[in-house]
This record gives C-alpha cells, sequence and structure tokens, in this order.
C-alpha cells in the first residue's frame, strides 16, 4: 500500500466507513512513525473544521407548505378521503333541541376562553414586548441587533424578546424599518402579509385591510398571509399592496420621498381618498375631525403639507373640494360650501 | 396530524403511497430545512433553493405511487435535489456562474467562522462540483458511501476516492509543514 491508499483509510476513518480489518491496517500504519500520526491529525482537523454557511434567508416552512397543497390541490383530496365527522353525528343524535344549543354555547365559550389564553400567551406577557404610539405621537425603537423601527402616530409594533430562526415583528399601523443585515431573516407582519428582508430600508402601512410596502433601500420580499400564495419581491423606490387577502400587486415604481414624509413631519396625499386624508391628519394632530357629507369622503386630494396648523391644512383641502369646516367643541366638521 | 410525527420515514412513506396527505404534510416539515439548506449550499441563492425545495417535493408526490418503502426515502430526496442542481449549473453559462458567484458571496456571512474553518472552506468552495458534493454529503448530512453513490450516480468507490481527494487538497492547500 503506498501513501495515497492510507489517505483512502483515513478517510473513510473520518466517514466511518471504515471495515475492522481496514481499521487494523490504519492502526498499524499509525504506529510506524510520528509523520504517519502527523497526517492523520491534520486531515482529522480539517474535517473537523470544515463548516457550511448559514443561509441568509430560510423560508417560513408552513407558508411553503399551504402553496405547494394549493398547487397539489391537496385540500380537495382530504376531503375526498376523510369520512363525514361521524363523532359529530353520534353527538347529534344523543342531544336534541335546546340541550344540544346549550351544549353548542358552551364549547363556543370554552373555544373563545381558549383563543384568548392562547392569544395572550402568544403575545401578551411572555414572548413579545410591546409599543404603542397614540395619535400625534411618534416613537422610535432600537432592537438588539441595531435595526430601527421609527413608529407613526396611531400604530403598535410588537416584536419578540428574543430571537431563533427570525426577527420578528408584528405591526398594525405604519412604521419605518432601518433593518441591520444579520444571518436572521427580518419579518414584519400584518394582520393580511408578511414582509420578509435581510438588511434594508422600507416603509409598512397597514391600516383598515390594507397593507401597503414601499422600499427605500435593499430589496423585499412580500407575501399575503391568507390563502392566496404568490410572492412579490420588491427593489429600491418600488411599492405593492395587498388587500384583504388577496395577492400582492405587482410591484411599481412609486414616489419614495412622499411615502416617507410623515419621517420629516410632513404629510404628503397622492390620489388619496378624502376619508383616508382625514384619518390621517386626525392621528397626525390628534384633533376629532369628521365629514359630515358622506358624498365628500369619496373625492381624492393630492397635496403636500409641512409645518401647518390643522386650521390651515383643512382651509386648503376644502378650498381643493369645494367644502368648508366647522369648528366646534374640540371637533371640525367638514361640510359642503353653502351656496 | 398527531400520530403521525412519531412514525419512521418507512411508514410515512407507506401512508403516502396511499394518497395520504397528512403524512405527506408531516414529511414535508420533517426534511424541508435540510433539502432547502442542501440546495442553497450548492446554488448560493435563497430564490433557486426555494423553488427547488417545492420542486422535489412535488417530485415526491406525483411519483408517490412508485415509491419503495424498502429503499431510503431520504437518499431519494437529495437524488432529486441533485439532478436539479447538476442541471441548474449546467445550463449557466460559465461568465454568468462567475458573476452570480461572486455577488452572492457577498451576501453570505461568516460570522461564527475561525480563521481556520474560513480557510477551509475556501478550499472547499475551489473543488469542483462533484468533489464538493460528495465531500459535503458525507461530512455534512452523514450519508453512507454507498448511499451518496445511489444518489449521484456513481461507484462506491468513485466516492471513496473523491472524498479522499478533497482531504488531500485541503493539505496540500493549507499544510504549512
Amino acid at each position: 500500500m503506498d501513501q495515497a491508499d492510507y489517505q483512502m483509510l483515513i478517510s473513510k476513518k473520518l466517514s466511518g466507513e471504515l471495515s475492522s480489518k481496514e481499521s487494523k491496517q490504519l492502526q498499524d500504519w499509525l504506529t510506524q512513525s510520528p509523520e504517519n500520526q502527523a497526517l492523520y491529525h491534520e486531515m482529522k482537523r480539517y474535517w473537523e473544521q470544515s463548516r457550511q454557511p448559514e443561509p441568509p434567508f430560510i423560508p417560513d416552512v408552513h407558508q411553503e407548505w399551504s402553496k405547494i397543497k394549493n398547487r397539489l390541490g391537496l385540500d380537495h383530496l382530504h376531503s375526498q378521503s376523510r369520512r363525514p365527522e361521524s363523532a359529530v353525528e353520534t353527538f347529534r343524535s344523543l342531544l336534541s333541541g335546546r340541550k344540544r344549543l346549550a351544549v353548542a354555547a358552551l364549547s363556543l365559550a370554552c373555544i373563545f376562553m381558549i383563543a384568548i389564553l392562547l392569544w395572550k400567551n402568544e403575545i401578551g406577557f411572555s414572548r413579545y414586548h410591546r409599543m404603542v404610539t397614540g395619535n400625534g405621537e411618534r416613537k422610535e425603537i432600537t432592537l438588539d441587533d441595531g435595526s430601527q423601527i421609527r413608529m407613526n402616530s396611531g400604530s403598535v409594533v410588537q416584536y419578540a424578546k428574543s430571537w431563533k430562526k427570525k426577527r420578528h415583528v408584528i405591526l398594525a399601523g405604519e412604521a419605518f424599518f432601518s433593518v441591520v443585515p444579520g444571518e436572521l431573516p427580518f419579518i414584519v407582519q400584518t394582520e393580511n402579509a408578511v414582509t420578509g428582508v435581510l438588511g434594508t430600508k422600507f416603509n409598512v402601512r397597514a391600516r383598515g385591510r390594507q397593507t401597503r410596502v414601499v422600499v427605500k433601500e435593499g430589496r423585499v420580499r412580500f407575501a399575503s398571509r391568507g390563502k392566496a400564495s404568490g410572492e412579490v419581491v420588491l427593489a429600491a423606490s418600488m411599492m405593492s399592496q395587498i388587500e384583504d387577502h388577496g395577492l400582492p400587486r405587482i410591484p411599481q415604481e412609486t414616489d419614495v420621498e412622499a411615502t416617507l414624509g410623515w419621517l420629516e413631519k410632513r404629510l404628503v396625499f397622492n390620489e388619496t381618498l378624502l376619508r383616508e386624508v382625514i384619518a390621517e391628519l386626525i392621528r397626525f394632530y390628534d384633533t376629532d375631525i369628521r365629514i359630515e357629507d358622506p358624498e365628500l369622503s369619496e373625492l381624492t386630494i393630492t397635496a403636500s403639507f409641512s409645518e401647518m396648523t390643522v386650521d390651515a391644512v383643512l382651509e386648503s383641502i376644502c378650498l381643493a373640494i369645494n367644502a368648508e369646516y366647522i369648528h366646534k367643541k374640540d371637533c371640525y366638521y367638514i361640510v359642503h360650501r353653502c351656496q | 396530524m398527531k400520530p403521525y410525527t412519531r412514525f419512521s420515514d418507512r411508514e410515512l412513506v407507506e401512508a403516502i403511497r396511499a394518497s395520504d396527505s397528512e403524512a405527506f404534510h408531516v414529511f414535508y416539515l420533517r426534511y424541508y430545512e435540510p433539502i432547502y439548506r442542501f440546495l442553497w449550499y450548492r446554488t448560493h441563492s435563497t430564490e433557486t433553493a426555494g423553488d427547488f425545495t417545492q420542486e422535489v417535493f412535488m417530485r415526491i408526490w406525483e411519483k408517490r405511487e412508485t415509491l419503495d418503502p424498502q429503499k431510503s426515502i431520504r437518499a431519494y430526496l437529495y437524488r432529486i435535489a441533485y439532478h436539479l442542481v447538476i442541471d441548474y449549473l449546467k445550463k449557466r453559462s460559465s461568465h454568468e456562474t462567475f458573476i452570480q458567484k461572486n455577488t452572492h458571496q457577498r451576501n453570505i456571512s461568516f460570522e461564527a467562522f475561525s480563521d481556520l474553518q474560513m480557510d477551509v472552506y475556501r478550499v472547499i468552495d475551489q473543488f469542483s462540483e462533484p468533489v464538493k458534493t460528495v465531500f459535503c454529503m458525507s461530512r455534512f448530512e452523514g450519508f453512507k458511501y454507498s448511499e451518496i453513490a445511489e444518489i449521484c450516480g456513481v461507484s462506491v468507490k468513485t466516492v471513496e476516492f473523491r472524498i479522499s481527494k478533497a482531504l488531500e487538497l485541503m493539505r496540500k492547500k493549507l499544510s504549512h509543514g
């Protein structure tokens, strides 16, 4: 046997493939000289010190499962292969009328209680920090990894106290994220959408039944939390949005500075419905504003305001839509202009 | 879903053969991440790795009736994954590979690596794809030589030779003596 043969034995030894006969051969060879032993230990060291880097991003396995399940039509198959809920059937035949109703109500109450308990445990006290901004209020959060979250008014941010597989943030409202690159993916979850990044700057706005993402730097993955599968990837200065549980809209170019106006206390509206404009003003100025004539609320506004009083803002809006406002008892009322 | 999580691979394969989607779900959860990691390590692209992982499992489901419970399903998964990677690497021109490799490399984080580990990694990265794959399957995936031979469609002797070659290359590049 020559050197190459012994190297082969060493590598087999390291991968745990050595037969007892080969093991004996290797032992004999090792005892022959210190050089042989040195060679063995050197190769063993390389073997042990070889490592694989962590992937920068690992998709959420449950989300991926729902995609493949939809593609293969497994839901359908599942319901076919299953028998009708026989336990429920038996239960029904045992109980009748009012009794059944009482049992149903009781079990509903139980489910409700359990749901509350689960929810509390998930988000309430143990695993997540919770930050809230009221109307007219802003907050900045710096996370353990150095990433920053700037919260707009009327928003709630919850973030995990410790990270294992991902940096997880739950958002209701609006916030701007400056994410420091790291091994763990940074995930922003809203009512209906999931936004995943590695290290970028982006804005997420979850108001009503809509989540909208605008990317300032880097790349962002954006997907629905509903059944609809499909994910879009957004590059810098792109935006996409998800309504309800639909699919994300195809990303398109957008005016990033307009979206981020709120960071500089600037209000920017681009063909925004008046009711959304008013909702934004209420949060921004922490004041009560009501639209008295419903048909006004569907009009759209394109405007930019910075460092103006609420009166001045309302004045220019009213001018644009041919309306007027009345200030009475801490509340502004927007009404049609009297002829 | 509960009883299935304790099922062995073989029991799961038997259920999957009978079109049991819950068994397939458990199987998916069990192997999603290892397969994804394997694919990412070969392609250095999270997007490609994600797509290919789905592809691997879709093929399993589509061919469920032909699965053999006597054979290692894990090796079969890697075999599909390995062939997807080989096709993928063939299709890309060397120029493209070069650019992609360099742009992807920047995104890989080596923070937790010691200097020696970094050096070893660099040497492995320079291996030809067949040597690299065989070495990694033995070292990181813990496959037996016979399994690697089946996954890659080569003889056991070839596997032995490639792993020994990998270690020899490391010694040549890294040895100071």
